[in-house]
């Protein structure tokens, strides 16, 4: 907790504040609203006993007749005012705040460094900060608000007991201070049984997640893996309730008795009152007097319960801010954002490790792509064939040496602009619930040129036959998630959809990563003929753990566990008699014989 | 109708499953109204005692500290009831239903994974174990509030019977125009779900880790946001119109609610003081009644709101617990001497789908046969193997085990007919032993065999170094120090379950499209080495022809019927599709 020591209850006031303007308006508002609400009749109260008292005949009552009808006008117009804000706060300021949250979120992740994605800590703070950080904010301020509101109400009442009977503000301050000591000592329990259960919910979440995952249902209902779920979701539930018996009884007891001490201020204060009133004999002020009492005693026990939710939702401000507070180095790295056409991509003995310490998953890397060139890179799982993409892509940075764009090293090249230079189908790729063109383009739809290329496209990947038969066409909706006509694709249309997404960039360099693995051997290779011959004049990178890639490109690449093992063309590689010729039999066999 | 449904089936699962917690429940309901007559009560006593001055200070402080202690026994018990017991409870309960929510998921048909709108219905159902106990505390919180007002009206009736008319009046008015609101934004909920719906979309897109390379290297980050913005704008713009619309009800609800509560009950309550002789003391313990009254009138309004709006959510949750899967047949659950499977003119659509994903498939297998099923994408692999796995029933024909049908064979028996390994493979968050057994190893024997299915998969070494070995926690979900395996790992791990399953038929769907090629060939010998061994069958789907060349029959699929059939050897003779497709692969190996 101390990394957030810095992160103060007042400055994250303030980022809540700043999110909505309009909620100090609705502060100060409510703040009104409350001493209308409580002490107005008090007020009323004690005028009009006074009267009485003065004047109990028809003109008295005249009198208190007008009181009653001016506090009646002022109801109305305060009902409408309240009204207005109150709805404005409860049905749209919080879902203000909500987005405005997410687009600062949003952004901040434009700006995380993609090596912090790997350790899952953050994306699991990221996750929550999306999920509740906004109505914990909601939370927050609406406690607050409520804080202000009693504790103006405490000093407006405070003030006339502290003229009449000072006895009964002393004794609250003293219970004010016992209850705080009794808080300081809950909230730590409370803190500590959430420590020490968190471990679990997260283990609880899991298995929730579990149940309900489309690629788990088989495995559950065809294995025996439900039962295992199931006896260690029931024993996570034990661990959770026993750690509550343990602690929460000792946490009851103490609130139990900081209860008691708020409530005894009514009975002392009623005490302290009818002792005065009977020695001084004065009954006027008597009635309201007990209202005061009975009103500032709710408004105590109201205090203890705002704070305590206070601090419930303002301990949930590092959620937010172990996101925002995420460092950025790489992202924000280098200064040129202008690049001269593409010549070449030079690695000069790069190496690199995810951790200090750890295996290098790249080990003395040096090559050198130029404009044009088909490139295979291939080799075993494991190999580092991923980890060049994300180098490639300035996704992580060398931890040795260095990499250049023309003559132009890395680091000084803003990152936006160096991925701009890239069209990539990614391994795991993705769709989006956008319509197919968006989803092939990646922006809006916007000009006709546009939809000639994506239409184009299509027909390459060899889905135009099944896009132009749909009624909107490439306008389509991808998946049913928003959509009830929106198309479903199937594991190798999908694929082929993502590799549309080449055939519409203006990127120089084209990588493909492992881009065939859910085609049939048919559309493998007219898709691979389409690509060749649409990237006639760019430059091509294949990443691949099969070798049906390699025979036509300019140069072949052979990693092994982060080392280039053997590098050259089909042709000079088969002679070499290596590794190389090696795997390529061991894949090309079963084919081979049948050409015989 | 449905919301009394759910009202009276949380009810009765409460008192199922926790029954304490609903006998607490009831208890603070009853310590509540004590504690609201008694706090009414002691003001309006120490006021007129003091005002008639007939009572000495003793006898009031001795009045005042007899009522202030049944008021602190009520509200401490409340209050150790919700600090200590509710925790507890409701921990228990989120334990025992959560098990009742999952066993029935785990009995659900396939196809609520399918259709979207089931399988929402779904995840809504088992994430609302929490939401069902707070729909209960809200039915209790409501029943709270009305107990207690009536207490209130009763004491403010027994002293004015007058106010009780008015009180009447101002609930008809107020239970009027809270429907009329309640249906506005009702309907705006429903209305906007779709663009509510959009914003997660975006949220889960942001978090997800396998979205982060795109949203760094392309533009979809700034689509999303645009997404979420319109998103926002809708349902803002519509509540804002809404807000309008119910302003009148408000209105009207408010301003009879003042010109009763703060005109006529004044008016009248002073006309008693100045001509009729009411003591001030009463006068100010009437007034606070109402007073408090009102208040608690709104929180009864919102308690109704919030309960309604939690029944309304818990639908789902309803539903699945309710949900009656079809009766198991009961059949001995004797282990089948399994011999032969065979498939008759199977046909199968999907629901919602015209067109047919299998038509008119028959194949025979034997046990100990090694078959493969290849095809283009789309041609119904995959769906015939759930078929085979009675995930779905068939439209049209019949599978056979042995000369058993499948409606006749139970789920337990099925799956120990069958290991397989699907194309979208999971590795689960447990120990290495736990995921390839699935299931807590009982016996050291069991152990072996794990062991001995590592072995053969190449990844012993491996987890022996492991600090845990073989009890060692894979993937990060639990805890940062599980292992994240490696792709090619993931599917060796996932292959292991095979060789330590004692099932007859094994099912591999794409099972080495991550493996490199030495990995690849050394699996697959494996592989069909413990077919031969263990008699075993051998049903394998694949993209990549050459490792089915060595199976005894290749059934080459197309829009969902069965083109070719029969050797290797025999279809390449026969240069149809198979042929075509076989030689489309051997060219990217060939050197021109």
């Amino acid at each position: 907790m101390e990394d957030y020591k810095k992160h103060s209850v007042l400055s994250y006031l303030k980022l809540i504040f700043s999110l909505d303007k309009r909620l100090i308006g609705v502060l100060f508002i409510n703040v009104i609203s409350s001493l209308t609400w409580n002490l107005l009749p008090i007020g009323i109260l004690a005028y009009m006993t006074k009267i009485y008292q003065k004047n109990p005949t028809k003109e008295g009552f005249q009198m208190v007749f007008w009181i009653i009808l001016a506090n009646t006008i002022y109801h109305l117009i305060y009902a409408v005012i309240i009204h207005l804000i109150d709805y404005e706060m409860d049905s749209r300021v919080s879902r203000r705040i909500e987005y405005k949250l997410s687009t600062l979120l949003y952004s901040k992740l434009d700006e995380v460094d993609y090596e912090v994605y790997q350790s899952n800590d953050f994306l699991n703070h990221y996750e929550k900060a999306l999920d509740d950080g906004a109505s914990y904010m909601f939370g927050t301020y609406w406690s607050f608000t409520e804080i202000i509101e009693e504790l103006v109400q405490i000093l407006s009442v405070g003030t006339i007991f502290a003229l009449i009977s000072p006895w009964i503000i002393l004794y609250v301050f003293v219970v004010g201070i016992l209850t705080a000591v009794i808080f300081r000592i809950t909230t730590k329990i409370s803190w500590l049984v959430s420590e020490k259960n968190a471990q679990h919910f997260r283990e609880r979440g899991y298995i929730k997640r579990l149940f309900f995952l489309k690629d788990a249902s088989i495995d559950l209902k065809s294995t025996t893996l439900s039962d295992l779920y199931l006896d260690m979701n029931s024993e996570i539930g034990d661990k959770i309730i026993g750690n509550i018996r343990h602690d929460f009884s000792k946490r009851a007891i103490l609130n139990v008795l900081g209860g008691i001490a708020t409530e005894s201020i009514i009975a002392v204060a009623l005490s302290l009152i009818a002792f005065t009133t009977m020695k001084n004999n004065n009954i006027v002020i008597l009635a309201s007097l007990v209202a005061a009492a009975s009103t500032l005693a709710d408004i105590v026990t109201g205090l203890t319960s705002s704070i305590a939710r206070f601090k419930e939702n303002v301990i949930r401000r590092f959620d937010v801010y172990r996101v925002l507070d995420q460092p950025c180095v790489l992202e924000k790295e280098g200064t040129i954002n202008t690049l001269p056409d593409f010549k070449e991509i030079t690695f000069d003995h790069v190496h690199f490790s995810y951790q200090a310490n750890e295996e290098k998953t790249l080990n003395d890397i040096s090559f050198r792509i130029e404009q044009g060139q088909k490139i295979a890179i291939v080799g075993e799982n494991g190999a580092g064939k991923t980890t060049l993409v994300r180098l490639f892509l300035k996704l992580i940075e060398p931890t040795e040496g260095a990499i250049f764009y023309n003559q132009i090293p890395y680091k000084d090249i803003q990152v936006k602009t160096i991925r701009k230079t890239y069209a990539t189908v990614f391994q795991n790729y993705q769709i989006y619930s956008f319509s197919v063109a968006e989803n092939i383009l990646l922006k809006k739809l916007e000009t006709k040129d546009e939809e000639i290329k994506v239409i184009e496209a299509l027909k390459k990947v060899g889905l135009w036959e099944k896009i132009s038969h749909l009624e909107k066409g490439i306008n389509t909706i991808c998946t049913k998630e928003f959509d009830k006509d929106g198309v479903e694709f199937s594991g190798g249309e999908r694929q082929k959809l993502v590799i549309a997404r080449v055939f519409v960039s203006s990127a120089p360099i084209l990588i493909l990563d492992e881009p065939n693995s859910a085609l049939d051997p048919l559309a493998e290779k007219h898709i691979f003929d389409e690509i060749f011959s649409y990237a006639i004049d760019k430059t091509l990178i294949f990443i691949s753990h099969r070798f049906s890639t390699t025979i036509h490109a300019d140069k072949i690449y052979l990693f092994e566990q982060g080392s280039i093992l053997e590098q050259g063309t089909h042709h000079e590689l088969m002679l070499k008699n290596g590794e190389y010729k090696r795997m390529f039999m061991t894949q090309a066999e079963k084919y081979q014989e049948e050409a015989e | 109708m449905k919301i009394i449904k759910s009202t009276f089936f949380i009810l009765k699962k409460v008192i199922q499953i926790i029954p304490l917690y609903f006998i607490f429940s009831i208890i603070t309901i009853i310590l509540n109204a004590i504690l609201v007559w008694g706090q009414l009560y002691i003001i309006e006593q120490t006021v007129t005692m003091v005002e008639l001055g007939n009572s000495t200070f003793k006898e009031i402080l001795l009045f005042i500290v007899v009522l202030s202690c049944i008021n602190l026994f009520c509200s401490s018990v409340n209050r150790f009831f919700g600090d200590y017991l509710k925790p507890k409870y409701r921990h228990t309960w989120m334990k025992k239903i959560q098990y009742l929510l999952y066993e029935k998921a785990k009995e659900l048909p396939i196809e609520y994974y399918d259709d979207p709108k089931k399988y929402d219905e779904l995840s809504r159902a088992l994430k609302q174990d929490l939401s069902s106990i707070n729909a209960f505390d809200n039915f209790i919180n409501f029943v709270k509030n009305i107990v207690s007002m009536a207490v209130m009206v009763v004491y403010i009736c027994v002293n004015v019977p007058i106010l009780f008319i008015i009180t009447l009046f101002a609930s008809i008015i107020n239970i009027v125009c809270g429907s009329k609101i309640l249906k506005i934004y009702h309907d705006e909920y429903k209305e906007t779900e779709l663009d509510r719906r959009k914003r997660v979309y975006v949220a889960r897109v942001f978090y997800l880790e396998k979205y982060t390379m795109d949203i760094k290297t392309t533009n979809v980050g700034e689509m999303l946001k645009n997404m979420e913005k319109e998103g926002y704008e809708a349902v803002d713009t519509r509540c804002n119109n809404d807000n309008k619309k119910s302003r009148k009800w408000y209105f009207l609800d408010n301003g009879i609610y003042y010109v009763l509560n703060q005109f006529i009950i004044y008016f009248y309550l002073m006309y008693s003081v100045f001509f009729k002789g009411m003591l001030i003391g009463k006068f100010s313990a009437l007034a606070s009644a109402c007073h408090k009254f009102s208040g608690r009138f709104y929180s009864l309004v919102s308690s109704f709101t919030s309960l309604r709006r939690n029944l309304i959510e818990i639908e789902d949750f309803v539903w699945l617990l309710n949900y009656q899967p079809e009766k198991e047949i009961e059949n001995d659950n004797n282990v089948i001497d399994f011999k032969e499977v065979h498939i008759q003119n199977l046909s199968f659509a999907y629901p919602n789908q015209e067109q047919p994903s299998l038509q008119n498939i028959s194949i025979q297998i034997k046990r100990g046969q090694k078959i493969a099923i290849i095809g283009y994408n789309g041609a119904g692999k995959t769906t015939l193997t759930k078929l085979l796995l009675k995930l779905y029933p068939p439209l049209n024909g019949e599978i056979f085990i042995d000369d058993m049908d499948y409606p006749n064979i139970n789920r337990k028996q099925i799956s120990s007919l069958f290991s397989i390994v699907l194309q979208n493979f999971q590795i689960y968050c447990a120990t290495v032993l736990e995921n390839i057994l699935m299931h807590r190893p009982n016996n050291d024997e069991e152990k072996e065999k794990a062991i001995h299915a590592l072995k053969k998969v190449g990844l012993y070494e491996k987890v022996m170094e492991y600090p845990n070995g073989l009890d060692t926690i894979l993937t990060k979900e639990f805890n940062n120090d599980g292992i994240e395996l490696s792709g090619g790992e993931r599917q060796r791990m996932v292959l292991a379950r095979v060789f330590a399953s004692d099932a007859p038929i094994i099912i591999l769907d794409e099972p080495t499209s991550a493996l490199d090629p030495t990995a690849e060939k050394n699996i697959n010998d494996e592989i069909m080495r413990l077919c031969e061994e263990e008699n075993k069958t051998l049903i394998l789907i694949s993209h990549r022809l050459s490792t089915i060349v060595n199976v005894d029959t290749i059934y080459m699929m197309k829009e969902g019927q069965i083109i070719e059939e029969g050797n290797h050897h025999s279809l390449m003779l026969k240069k149809g599709s198979y042929y075509e497709m076989f030689e489309a692969q051997a060219k990217l190996y060939r050197e021109s």
